[in-house]
């Protein structure tokens, strides 16, 4: 099914999630869409999308293959992509992204699971939470949770962030080397307050 | 006549008072830090949990940290023993945002050292799991030949592990002399050496006991965690990226993809994971030889990257076929001197997910042999 078709029936399906979509990158071949969704919806767009409802019922190319899940943060944002495949198709593909915005530095922002949906979410979405201080919602208002593993017990703050600052010491070991002259660019590592 | 060799541990269940036990972080029995929390009725596991994260190195954060032009450096250290699939992955990525054609002489170079990095990787997997299953002569053999490979990369880097050697746009230097030559002396080497891996082990007896029928991963569970690789190719999913999207010239390449099928063993267990690697190594050699004998003449890079290297603002997602599946790189360029975001998809992470399913209803001597079996990369994991 062309892209735009299923736009149109994912809009009655799940009524506001999308909201634009957008070439991804500069792809020279076939140009991969990613389709910015409203994030609180992303459990109902999965669960659609998955079941290959939208696309003939016998689904013949459902998104059933959650690839890859990627944070990142531009400006103050937390930007969530979801990089869907077809089993079936794998040339068939779409890139779903959501936004947060977390109140302060250290809080934590609130995005739904999808793991019930496409199982492999779980590990991105449990490194996920740890790096980037996001809370993962379920179906039933719950949340996930996972113990501590990437990082040591007791760290504070959430290393992928942009503004986080690097603690000066951790369990009594200094960590106040000068970083290289690039960490401007990135706007981290300038020292200060230790977190840890 | 494989099927003979069937276990049966559920009859062997005691049906008595449960045991815990926690195995790892650091054991012998596991092929990388991680801890499994068992459940163990008798001998049998009855259910497990998995915990890692002990190799976190914060190398995504590591990336953001320092200029494009160090990034494949730190690539290179997202798996030891795959270090050329974290770079291609990464270099595809940046060459997109950046539109830079790579040479043809250079994607050559990166095509030959991505199978001989799959073929030094398959070569340790089958010394692991002959290790676990106590055939040492084996070890040695393989050890012995994988020598000659990581040789090559010598004569090409200067290292033996981490190569360091691709760069956006191409390679850091052209082949040495006689390198190539050598490329194909190993490949008449390692195809001699396969028949004697085969006859040493493939149907040995005592193997055959150990490892087939148990650590299934059935067809229907691959795409459920997302299992891709050898690992999915044994369970009879053909997905490979080298075909399904081929990249740095794989498109030109004639090979097949191998699968075990039911005729050539138990689909989904132990022996087929390390049957279908044998078979890899193989189609490695042929690509190897292919490559070798056809590479052109002319310009191995597009030329220096230097610390003012910077991409305009965009990003990408590039997929490579890695020794243990498909590895994702997300790269995400602001314009800066640094990334903004490079985001690594781990094969490993699937093959994680799916261990307490797998394990459920093993017997626990035969617990080693099945999580050497799926080759985990938990440095790739953990990151």
């Amino acid at each position: 099914m062309e892209l735009g078709a299923l736009l149109s029936k994912l809009k009655e399906t799940a009524p506001g999630a999308v909201l634009q979509k957008q070439p991804f990158g500069r792809s020279g071949g076939q140009p991969v869409m990613s389709v910015w969704i409203e994030t609180r919806a992303i459990l109902d767009v999965a669960k659609v999308l998955s079941s290959g409802e939208l696309m003939g019922g016998a689904g013949s190319w459902a998104l059933d293959w959650l690839e890859n899940f990627s944070v990142m943060q531009l400006d103050e944002a937390l930007v969530a992509s979801w990089f869907l495949r077809s089993t079936k198709n794998t040339e068939e593909t779409l890139i779903l992204r959501g936004s947060v915005v977390p109140s302060a530095l250290n809080e934590l922002v609130e995005l739904p699971s999808v793991s019930g949906v496409w199982p492999m979410a779980d590990p991105f979405e449990r490194e996920a939470a740890e790096l980037f201080g996001i809370r993962f919602t379920t179906a039933n208002h719950g949340i996930r949770h996972w113990s501590t593993r990437l990082l040591p017990e007791g760290w504070r703050g959430f290393p992928l962030r942009k503004g986080y600052i690097f603690p000066t010491e951790v369990f009594g070991i200094l960590h106040s080397r000068p970083l290289p002259s690039a960490t401007g660019a990135s706007g981290a590592g300038s020292g200060g307050e230790g977190s840890a | 006549m494989i099927h003979e060799h069937l276990q049966e541990p559920e009859k062997e269940r005691l049906r008595t008072d449960l045991a815990s036990w926690e195995i790892g972080p650091y054991h012998g029995a596991l092929p990388a830090p991680m801890q499994l929390q068992l459940t163990l009725d008798g001998e049998v596991i009855v259910s497990a949990r998995v915990e890692t994260g002990f190799l976190h190195r914060g190398l995504e954060k590591t990336f953001e940290l320092h200029l494009w032009q160090s990034a494949p450096a730190y690539a290179d250290h997202l798996d030891p023993e795959g270090s050329v699939f974290g770079e291609l992955a990464l270099c595809m990525a940046v060459e997109e945002i950046a539109r830079i054609d790579v040479p043809e002489r250079a994607k050559r170079i990166r095509v030959i050292l991505s199978e001989l990095t799959r073929v030094t990787a398959h070569m340790g997997y089958v010394a692991r799991i002959a290790r676990s299953v106590g055939s040492d002569t084996m070890v040695h053999y393989v050890l012995r030949d994988r020598e000659k490979v990581l040789d090559l990369f010598e004569l090409l880097s200067g290292a033996r592990f981490s190569v360091n050697f691709l760069r956006f746009g191409g390679v850091q230097a052209d082949v040495t002399e006689g390198f190539i030559e050598r490329v194909l002396e190993v490949c008449d080497l390692i195809r001699f050496r396969l028949k004697e891996y085969n006859d040493l082990l493939t149907f040995n007896h005592a193997f055959l006991k150990r490892t087939v029928g148990v650590g299934i991963i059935p067809h229907g569970r691959v795409h459920h965690y997302g299992i891709t690789g050898p690992n999915a190719r044994a369970s009879g999913h053909s997905l490979d990226v080298r075909k399904v999207a081929p990249y740095s010239g794989y498109g030109r390449v004639d090979f097949e993809i191998p699968m075990v099928t039911p005729e050539y063993g138990n689909e989904g267990d132990i022996h087929a994971r390390f049957l279908i690697r044998l078979r890899e190594i193989a189609q490695s050699v042929e690509i190897l030889r292919q490559e070798a004998e056809a590479i052109p003449k002319g310009d191995f890079s597009v030329g220096p990257i230097d610390k003012d290297f910077v991409p305009p603002a965009g990003e990408a997602y590039s997929r490579v076929e890695s020794s243990r599946g498909l590895l994702g790189c997300h790269v995400v360029s602001d314009g800066g001197r640094s990334p903004r975001r490079i985001q690594f998809r781990p094969p490993t992470f699937s093959l994680l997910a799916a261990i307490p399913e797998l394990v459920r209803g093993v017997r626990i001597e035969d617990l080693p042999v099945l999580l050497m079996s799926l080759d985990l990369g938990i440095a790739e994991a953990d990151r």
